[in-house]
């Protein structure tokens, strides 16, 4: 395993952790893992690898999971998640899913308002506009949708949905975005804008990113993890671990043979 | 192989036309009887009070409509934020024991004889706790019924977009209650759907206002105490009745009770059918 060898400080810090789902043990002793701040931190592996996991137990949705159990340490800027209101954690670290889904039946500009209202961060009418504006902007969607904000969601096109719901949780400024391979089920054109959008994010936040693509990976992350069957196998910048994996798998991996 | 193919496709469209036909028989027959009915007394036989032992006018049937319209309001006063919070409730705590065990009560409510929900409170309600033969009783009774109905219906209305919704909305940082504004905007025509066929379950019930509505029919219910009657109620009395003008009351009054429920249960399917569905 490798350490960044860079400057910037770590956000999430993860030590010792082991997860459970029922009987299973998805992740094992995941250990040493930093993740920079205001990187694109990409998390490979193949499928099964528990990439998914790793990334729902950053913001505890693993625990809507009734059979997930989880033993360890992660700490978000020094202070352990396992002791924060996971509600509060959540509005700390976003999260952005491989399905689109936003509020369906909801409008547009509702769809980013309603985290904002409901969670007291914006009570002002004329500020609410100005923060979902600035939310739409930031996930370059505004252009799209600025003469359709009261239509509904769902109305919207597979790429433009993924954008809209990476608007409503930049909305909430998170300090950490989670995004469990956000272009796998949009069209290309839409994938090439989201990926354009990360590297741009990242200036402001830490994008942890799920990816099944060595490709995709290599294109926009500085930084990447390798996991293989529940094990952080080895984690450090991107180029040096494409081009010089200090770990067999890895490179098998980067090659395609796994 | 193609004879066997004809032979099962006539087999089942006979099976299914066999199915409608009692329906349509019915509907004619009620017609039939009923609009001559209605031809004959006119508009009359909607402000009008039932007509009396000993007269031979046909009279209307004012004061029982306004009775199931004020008991089937009431119920649906009881029942719509009961079946609506509970199934919230179903819906967000799925795997809780009162949930689960929520679910199954409401399949066994759907099925329970409705005769027997009557008699239930008219000796809670009528009997014990004194209330009589009144506008209340009845209605609890007819909310009684209608619960399963439009929570089964609502929770079937949440839960699709709950499965599609919940974890981004968690992962929003949105507490329960936020949550289920969601699912209740995301599933309404659903849950509006739920409240229709509820009302038309009820709206045609005869059994449990056996026990809690009264059989004069010639007064007006003027407050929730009032003792109160039922078009079901005055249908299923004059039917039986030797009369020949009251058994064209019933007549009329059936025509008039099919009218309403048909165009709730439209109202229903058409309230569902309009909204988009989840995939």
């Amino acid at each position: 395993m490798h350490d960044s060898g860079d400057s910037r400080p770590g956000v999430l810090e993860v030590g010792k952790l082991n997860v459970w789902l029922g009987k299973t043990q998805v992740l094992n002793n995941i250990t040493g893992l930093v993740v920079p701040k205001n990187s694109v931190f990409s998390i490979m592996g193949p499928s099964g690898s528990g990439k998914t996991t790793l990334v729902k137990t950053f913001n505890r949705i693993i625990e809507l999971n009734k059979e997930a159990k989880v033993e360890g340490k992660i700490t978000l800027n020094g202070e352990d998640i396992f002791s924060m209101d996971p509600v509060a954690l959540r509005r700390k670290v976003g999260m952005v899913f491989q399905q689109p889904n936003p509020f369906p039946h909801m409008s547009i500009y509702d769809n980013i308002a309603y985290a904002l209202r409901a969670n007291g961060i914006v009570k002002d009418k004329s500020r609410l506009k100005d923060e979902v504006r600035s939310a739409l902007e930031m996930a370059q969607l505004w252009d799209d949708v600025k003469y359709k904000l009261n239509s509904p969601a769902r109305k919207l096109s597979g790429g433009q949905q993924q954008r809209l719901v990476i608007a409503r949780a930049l909305a909430l400024r998170p300090e950490v975005l989670l995004m469990d391979e956000p272009t796998s089920m949009i069209d290309v054109v839409s994938a090439a804008k989201i990926e354009q959008l990360i590297v741009e994010l990242s200036k402001d936040i830490t994008i942890i990113l799920v990816s099944h693509s060595p490709q995709q990976t290599m294109r926009i992350s500085n930084y990447v993890a390798f996991l293989y069957d529940g094990k952080l196998i080895e984690w450090g910048p991107t180029e040096k671990v494409f081009k010089s994996p200090s770990h067999r798998l890895t490179e098998m991996y980067v090659i395609g043979k796994i | 192989m193609r004879v066997r193919e004809v032979l099962a496709l006539t087999l089942t469209l006979a099976a299914t036309v066999f199915m409608f036909a009692p329906f349509f028989w019915i509907l004619g027959t009620i017609i039939y009887k009923g609009v001559s009915v209605l031809a004959k007394a006119g508009f009359s036989f909607l402000v009008d009070i039932p007509p009396l032992p000993g007269f031979n006018s046909l009279g209307g049937i004012a004061n029982v409509l306004e009775g199931s319209l004020l008991i089937v309001g009431m119920a649906i006063a009881i029942a719509a934020p009961t079946s609506l919070l509970s199934a919230i409730y179903i819906t967000l705590y799925e795997d809780s024991p009162i949930a689960r065990l929520g679910r199954t009560l409401l399949d066994l409510m759907v099925e329970f004889p409705t005769i027997v929900v009557g008699i239930s409170v008219f000796l809670v309600f009528g009997l014990t706790l004194g209330l009589g033969l009144n506008a209340l009783v009845a209605s609890i009774a007819l909310a009684l019924i209608m619960i399963p109905y439009t929570t089964i219906q609502a929770i079937e209305a949440m839960r699709v977009p709950k499965s599609m919704i919940y974890e981004g909305a968690v992962a929003l940082g949105l507490r329960e209650s936020h949550i289920a504004k969601i699912l209740l905007i995301e599933g309404r025509r659903g849950v509006i759907t739920g409240v229709l066929i509820g009302m038309a379950k009820i709206f045609g019930e005869t059994a449990p206002l056996l026990f809690t509505t009264t059989t004069s029919f010639n007064i007006f219910a003027n407050s929730p105490l009032s003792p109160v009657s039922a078009v079901p109620v005055l249908i299923y009395v004059y039917a039986f009745s030797p009369y020949t003008n009251w058994q064209q009351v019933a007549w009329g009054a059936s025509l008039i009770l099919s009218l309403v429920v048909l165009s709730i249960y439209l109202s229903a399917r058409l309230s569902l059918g309009k909204g988009d569905r989840y995939a």
